[in-house]
């Protein structure tokens, strides 16, 4: 049957036979040569030590985040026998209980300084495949009715060390190791063949040399986009204890983005065979090419975002936050006048007969809650202004991420695994919110001098971390996804046509 | 003869426009790095000294207070940074550029640059140290991989031979040859650094920071060295230069960007950190194990009275709740200094594993003593806290020693301090210790980098001297 469609000479029917021939007989070269085969063995270790390492950092976020809820729970739980033991010594005694100056009762004593709870952000959904940016910032913090910048401070997560060097993770093999495995196949695509004068005898049957270029990189890319993939998420169902069905949509766009990304390489290498140099030349310009995009670019558009848009000295922050401080420290008293002007629900002193209760200017936890807020508001467009200033630099990079591949795979890598800034800056602001919250439960207790029982210690605001939407993480990766293949369409097919003008012979 | 053939090979590789550019753009690459990392440095001493005089105004004019009040006031202190980190910026992005100084508790530095940077400062910093350790070694790759299999492929080393020249002159022409393009783009970018450096730091700068800038240039022309060797060697094993090139460029993967991750790795696991939870919760238990703040002060109390022989604690001459706030604070300051000591032992542990992974790959070796040049490494970081460190107990102990002075009052708490109080703190001020400090925290790179040096010197000369003609 199809003997006689050959012999029919349908052109395009020939055509695929053909291509599909070249595919077949590359799989056979390719699968025969053993260092083919080492170099697989070598990627699925370099993946497998690197799914290890991952999972390794996603078991030490949840390590903390035990440790974490551990302390609040004991923390709380002294708290709570101590107040217990306080009413029931008081109903022995048949007296009611004061408010008290400070002690487990004080609501400051809780909600500033002993039972702060935690805000705590659970491992990114696909953790163990990217470290992303989740080893500079703190998974939790210890949120206290206090001013947001005490406990917002970023207390040393990972070892400096690790930092510099950078982490050995899925995402790294992805972006830096399978590039050079790519382009190691492709160097001498055809230039090997030419070399070897085995390209004439080729041509010399009706087949283009276009579809033998197609052909052979078909082969060698169904070798390398299945073993990235099947291994990646081998060492991802490996090293998750608990599989979660919301990792499906992200694992599949995982499976896209480093398809795209592989196929952009093999455009490239598709290209640089395109101009007929020898195979020593291509190598050349393609390890050119990879340090240009992995190393140089990324460097480059680093310097020009810290450099256009540098974030506000840090130490002249502190010293502006200590001038406010100490400025608000010497208001005094006019200072709570200020305060119960912006909330008069609170200036409704409950006992008229405590000398604190006109003022509030001897209590200390008033005048701390006053304080706060003033410093708060005060340093308020100075913080802005380090924001500002991030998001002009992040802005920046997105918009010159473009010129690498390596660092559009990242941001999608990053976002897709949830390991990002993004999925960081939605967890910042749910802090904030519980932090409003938290402040919202405390300062009308410390205005109306209302201490806390020990039922009141189960009903404390709780932290719970809302997921991303799905739709918001697609709406992220969509445009640098699309990019990356538009950016893969342009230069294969420019590769591609180059190959009609390909010096054969010389 | 020697110089016959780096002659040779010097015109040759200059007359290559590959490598022309390829020069061009390194050259271009270290200048703007080392051009902002000298405006960085020059930002961010101003704000350094700015702000050690306003935290010092802040000090002297906070008003009256009890002392204890301005303990807890504190103070802040700024990690000041050498000249030479506008080259190497080492730890310093990982770690915090702020301590706070305050009564009761040391606490760790805040404010981590990297932080308040874009996620794309993962792939490396443009700084003049990344150019040196990474693309130079890269250049050196691509101006050797063919020196000997390029000859060979070309035939023309069976004639170089057949002339009776010596393989070990031919080596070492080939290496000079290799050098001299590299000396073309590294002298006049040394001055530029150099030049920088003398302008805007002052001459009393200038001879703490020469040593350590003629000792990091050294390192580097090792290293420069040592890749040079290796090339050469593999360039005359090699079946082929194509096969050369793969393996320096894999060879180059490795040591620029895979060691280090392996070698923080097996660092990271051969001394594991505690996390800041348990670092916190092992110090507060500590702590705890005193007793509550009235029972401490009942406890000085008995003890006083029976030193004093009296009977009735208002006879003592010193009030008991000062003893036990001075005695409180030396007592936490031991424990917070062993915990410390704890941690940054671990970290000091972890640097000797990660040096020692320049067995494999010479990069990590010339890493550490660079930042440790620059004084950009864990243990500069580590001398500043301690000294910061000293600094807080000082100020806070003076504080203290005056609420006793007050005597057996009850009125301890409401005695306020005025400006000459204040003052009797002199300002904090830090000075980095010198090379020979800095040099040997970094003693295992230093011995790894040698051997590296002899081992090529060694190994080249032995395999050119076998190299296969054909």
């Amino acid at each position: 049957m199809t003997n006689q469609k050959w012999k029919m000479g349908n052109g395009k029917w020939e055509m695929e036979i053909m291509v599909a021939r070249i595919i077949k007989h590359e799989w056979r070269n390719l699968t025969a040569d053993r260092t083919a085969w080492v170099t697989l063995l070598l990627f699925a270790l370099v993946i497998g030590y690197a799914s290890f390492k991952g999972q390794a950092w996603a078991r030490h976020q949840e390590i903390t985040l035990a440790q974490m809820r551990q302390d609040e729970d004991e923390r709380l739980g002294a708290i709570r026998k101590l107040i217990a033991e306080e009413e029931r010594k008081a109903t022995e005694e048949g007296k009611p209980l004061a408010y008290p100056t400070w002690g487990p009762r004080h609501p400051a004593y809780i909600g500033i300084y002993r039972g702060q709870r935690y805000a705590a952000l659970p491992p990114a959904p696909l953790a163990s495949l990217a470290v992303g940016q989740t080893d500079i910032y703190p998974n939790h913090f210890k949120v206290s009715a206090g001013l947001k910048e005490s406990f917002l401070i970023a207390q040393e997560t990972e070892s400096p060390f690790k930092l510099l060097a950078g982490q050995f993770d899925p995402a790294f093999v992805i972006i830096y190791f399978y590039p050079l495995l790519i382009l190691a196949l492709t160097f001498n695509l055809v230039a090997a063949e030419k070399e070897d004068g085995t390209l004439r005898m080729l041509l010399s049957n009706r087949v283009r040399l276009r579809n033998i270029v197609l052909g052979k990189v078909a082969a060698r890319a169904l070798i390398i986009f299945s073993s990235a993939i099947i291994f990646t998420l081998a060492g991802f169902a490996l090293s998750s204890e608990a599989f979660e069905g919301g990792a499906i949509p992200r694992l599949l766009l995982w499976v896209c983005a480093v398809t795209f990304y592989g196929a952009f390489w093999f455009a490239l290498g598709v290209a640089a065979n395109a101009f007929g140099k020898s195979a020593a030349t291509n190598s050349l310009a393609l390890a050119a090419c990879y340090l240009a995009f992995v190393v140089v670019i990324p460097s480059l558009v680093n310097l020009g975002a810290t450099t256009l848009y540098p974030v506000p000295s840090r130490i002249e922050f502190v010293n502006a936050m200590r001038a406010e401080t100490q400025e608000a420290n010497r208001q005094g008293s006019q200072l709570l006048a200020r305060y119960f002007e912006d909330h008069p629900e609170l200036a409704k002193p409950q006992d008229t007969t405590s000398p604190f209760s006109k003022t509030g200017e001897d209590d200390f936890a008033m005048l701390s809650m006053a304080k706060d807020e003033l410093v708060a508001r005060r340093m308020k467009p100075l913080l802005d202004r380090f924001d500002a200033q991030l998001n002009y630099q992040n802005r920046l990079v997105n918009r010159f991420r473009y010129l690498s591949p390596a660092i559009l795979m990242q941001s999608l890598l990053y976002d897709i695994t949830g390991a990002g800034v993004d999925r960081y800056q939605y967890f910042l602001r749910q802090v904030d919110e519980y932090h409003q919250s938290w402040r919202r439960y405390f300062s009308p207790r410390i205005f109306e001098k209302r201490a806390l029982s020990s039922g009141d210690l189960a009903g404390l605001p709780l932290f719970q971390f809302a997921e991303e939407s799905g739709a918001a993480v697609i709406k992220r990766v969509l445009w640098p996804g699309l990019a990356m293949a538009l950016l893969t369409a342009l230069i294969g097919y420019a590769g591609l046509r180059a190959y009609r003008r390909f010096p054969i012979v010389g | 003869m020697i110089v016959r053939i780096a002659r040779k090979e010097f015109t040759e590789m200059i007359r290559d426009g590959r490598f022309r550019l390829a020069g061009a753009i390194v050259f271009a690459l270290l200048v703007v790095a080392l051009l902002t990392g000298w405006k960085r440095h020059v930002d961010v001493s101003r704000q350094h000294a700015v702000a050690l005089q306003t935290q010092r105004d802040l000090w002297l004019s906070q008003g009256a207070k009890n002392p204890h009040s301005a303990a807890h006031y504190g103070y802040y202190v700024f990690k000041p940074k050498l000249a030479l980190s506008a080259l190497d910026q080492g730890l310093d992005p990982y770690l915090g550029v702020s301590l706070f100084l305050e009564a009761h508790k040391q606490n760790t530095a805040n404010y981590r640059p990297i932080e308040e940077a874009t996620p794309v400062q993962r792939f490396g910093e443009l700084t003049a140290a990344a150019t040196l350790q990474g693309l130079i070694p890269l250049l050196i790759v691509l101006l050797a991989y063919a020196a000997f299999a390029g000859e060979r492929e070309q035939r023309t080393l069976r004639q170089l031979l057949s002339l009776g020249m010596d393989r070990k002159d031919l080596a070492l022409g080939k290496a000079l040859g290799v050098a001299s393009p590299l000396l073309l783009l590294l002298i006049p970018a040394t001055a530029i650094g150099v030049v920088a450096m003398a302008l805007h730091s002052g001459a009393q700068s200038i001879t703490m920071d020469l040593p350590r800038l003629a000792m990091m240039v050294a390192v580097y022309i090792v290293y420069f060295a040592v890749f040079i060797g290796l090339v050469l060697i593999v360039s005359a094993l090699a079946p082929s230069s194509r096969t050369a090139l793969v393996i320096l460029l894999g060879f180059w993967f490795f040591n620029c960007l895979v060691a280090a991750r392996i070698a923080s790795d097996a660092a990271k696991s051969a001394h594991p950190a505690p996390s800041a939870i348990q670092f916190n919760q092992g110090i507060a238990k500590e702590a705890k194990g005193h007793g509550e703040w009235d029972d401490q002060v009942k406890a000085v109390k008995a003890r006083l009275m029976t030193q004093h022989n009296v009977t009735d604690a208002k006879l003592l001459p010193v009030n008991p709740e000062a003893v036990a706030l001075d005695e409180g604070e030396r007592r936490d300051a031991l424990i917070y200094e062993k915990h410390f000591n704890r941690l940054n032992d671990i970290y000091q542990s972890q640097h000797r594993v990660y040096q020692s992974g320049a067995i494999f790959a010479p990069m990590l070796a010339v890493q550490s003593l660079s930042m440790g040049l620059s004084g950009t490494d864990f243990a500069q970081h580590r001398h500043f806290n301690e000294a910061a460190e000293r600094y807080r107990r000082a100020l806070v102990n003076m504080l203290n020693q005056e609420i006793i002075a007050q005597g057996n009052s009850e009125l301890i708490w409401d005695f306020k301090g005025d400006r000459g109080l204040w003052e009797k703190a002199a300002p904090f001020s830090y000075t980095a210790p010198g090379l020979g400090w800095a040099l040997g925290n970094h003693a295992p790179s230093l011995a790894l980098l040698a051997l590296w040096l002899v081992a090529v010197a060694i190994v080249t000369p032995l395999v050119v001297a076998r190299v296969k003609v054909d």
